[in-house]
């Protein structure tokens, strides 16, 4: 099987399928937010926010030290930390990650946000679905869905402020989960 | 900015062996592992099934409780050995007690010991990662970490700032550690204190030693008061702790010698009165009790880095050779 090209323009529309989805199933709600996953969900949660009109409030969670390999290998140091500014409990939780893979680093950030406080509920939004999951959990909001081979894994650059520049690559995978 | 991680070492035995990156590996998990304290669910997962073992043959507290802290809040079994609970009252050798203890099937062991060279005699031996948490007046490296780290939350980096170490520097290990720490952080270190316990020596390492306190203290950004240990020096190295106090306390008139935003540290127990007025202890110059706190961040982090690297040298010598 081929690794299917997208090009930027598929990227955006994605990104806007994304944004129009959430911002329907958010609207209703009193209190929410975006909480982008250290660090490719980062940029995605302030893109979507922004194409959502920018009032809805956006966090960050740094799974690492939840995650099950945690001690094989140390971390990179780039790793944003975990920053919600904002009153978890009771809260709509949006996590948000570029890209879906075995969904170990979404279990690590759900026990990392529940460390925070108990929001109302918690769904998943990633921008890329690659079709690796390993754990019963799956996002509820895909912005495009890859087939990839076993082991290979994508990586995907946003632009904040030109749509022509976002871009997705295909990478060779290490053992570590993504 | 990112910087490359780093750590090479199953161990943490001093500071002099560590690069400036690993130093600052330290810092950056102390960031993300302080991060934990504020919020209401303290404990993290990390280093959940791992056992610690507090091998503490002098006394401590504040030491001994951050390091028990720290593994508790990473989610480790953590069990303290006193020399006076121990076999070692039974004749025991410490590398029997040592042996024992990895036999035990811990994962790390924590040492302080009265003797130099312990803490490294241990980790050569051992499968298991061993941290020194001071022996004798060699190094205290985990007190020099969360100095710097101190340090670097208060004043940003420590690139060309001068830190003046006041007091007893030659038995002290922590003075030994922050001088390795702070030079290849890229800080200026004066020493200062009575000639008999600052000795020239020190200049080796790259101090700058001088006995005029207020020449010493001028422009500083940092003062580290060191302990007076009055079961040994008081005898020996200066005539009487009222000269002491006279001569080297720091009271606000001194303090009023370094640059306005300087930070006063002391790593404790602090003599009140004698290294440093209790007023003083207490202002918002002084960082003291934020040293304490940092204490336990950087252990989280030290403990974190040395189990990583164990695990990584073992999945390396696990793995089949290609």
């Amino acid at each position: 099987m081929h690794f299917p090209q997208v090009d930027s323009e598929t990227l955006d529309a994605a990104l806007d399928k994304l944004s129009s989805e959430l911002k329907s199933f958010l609207q209703p709600k009193a209190h929410v937010a975006l909480v982008g996953i250290a660090n490719g969900g980062i940029p995605l949660a302030r893109l979507l926010a922004e194409r959502m009109g920018g009032n809805i409030p956006v966090g960050v969670v740094n799974s690492s030290f939840h995650r099950d390999d945690v001690t094989l290998k140390l971390l990179p140091t780039n790793f944003a930390l975990t920053d919600l500014d904002f009153e978890i409990d009771g809260a709509t939780i949006v996590l948000v990650d570029d890209v879906f893979a075995t969904g170990r680093t979404v279990r690590a950030a759900l026990n990392e946000l529940f460390d925070y406080g108990r929001p109302e509920e918690v769904r998943m939004a990633t921008l890329v679905d690659i079709g690796q999951k390993k754990l019963p959990l799956q996002p509820d909001f895909v912005g495009l869905y890859l087939e990839l081979e076993p082991g290979q894994k994508v990586k995907v650059c946003l632009s904040a402020d030109d749509a022509s520049a976002h871009t997705i690559e295909l990478e060779a995978s290490s053992k570590s989960f993504a | 900015m990112s910087t490359p991680t780093t750590w090479r070492y199953k161990d943490l035995t001093s500071i002099e062996r560590l690069t400036r990156e690993e130093i600052e590996t330290v810092h950056h998990y102390a960031a993300q592992f302080k991060k934990s304290l504020d919020r209401s669910q303290k404990k993290l997962p990390t280093l959940r099934g791992k056992t610690v073992i507090n091998l503490f043959i002098e006394p401590s507290t504040r030491t001994r409780v951050a390091f028990e802290i720290a593994a508790k809040r990473l989610s480790a079994d953590v069990t303290t050995i006193e020399e006076a609970a121990s076999s070692l009252v039974k004749g025991e050798s410490l590398r029997d007690t040592a042996e024992v203890i990895q036999a035990l099937n811990a994962d790390l062991i924590v040492i302080r010991h009265r003797s130099a060279g312990s803490a490294d005699y241990l980790g050569k031996l051992l499968d298991i990662p061993v941290i020194n948490a001071g022996d004798g007046a060699h190094e205290h490296p985990t007190q020099a970490l969360l100095d710097t780290f101190t340090m670097k939350e208060r004043l940003g980096s420590l690139e060309g700032r001068k830190v003046v170490i006041l007091g007893d520097i030659l038995f002290s290990r922590v003075a030994r550690s922050n001088i390795w720490a702070l030079k290849k952080l890229g800080a200026h270190v004066t020493l200062c204190g009575p000639a008999t316990l600052v000795p020239e020596g020190f200049r080796s390492m790259g101090c700058e030693i001088n006995y005029n306190l207020r020449a010493a203290l001028a422009d500083a950004d940092v003062v580290m008061l060191l302990r007076i240990q009055h079961e040994r020096q008081a005898s020996t190295h200066f005539p009487s702790v009222g000269e002491y106090k006279a001569l080297y306390s720091l009271n606000e008139e001194r303090a009023s010698w370094l640059k306005p935003n300087a930070i006063i540290m002391h790593p404790g127990p602090v003599n009140r009165g004698v290294e440093i007025d209790s007023a003083l202890a207490d202002s918002p110059q002084s960082v003291i009790l934020e040293q304490v706190t940092n204490g336990i961040v950087t252990r989280m982090a030290t403990l974190f880095l040395c189990l990583t690297k164990a695990n990584e040298l073992r999945n390396a010598q696990a793995a089949p050779q290609q």
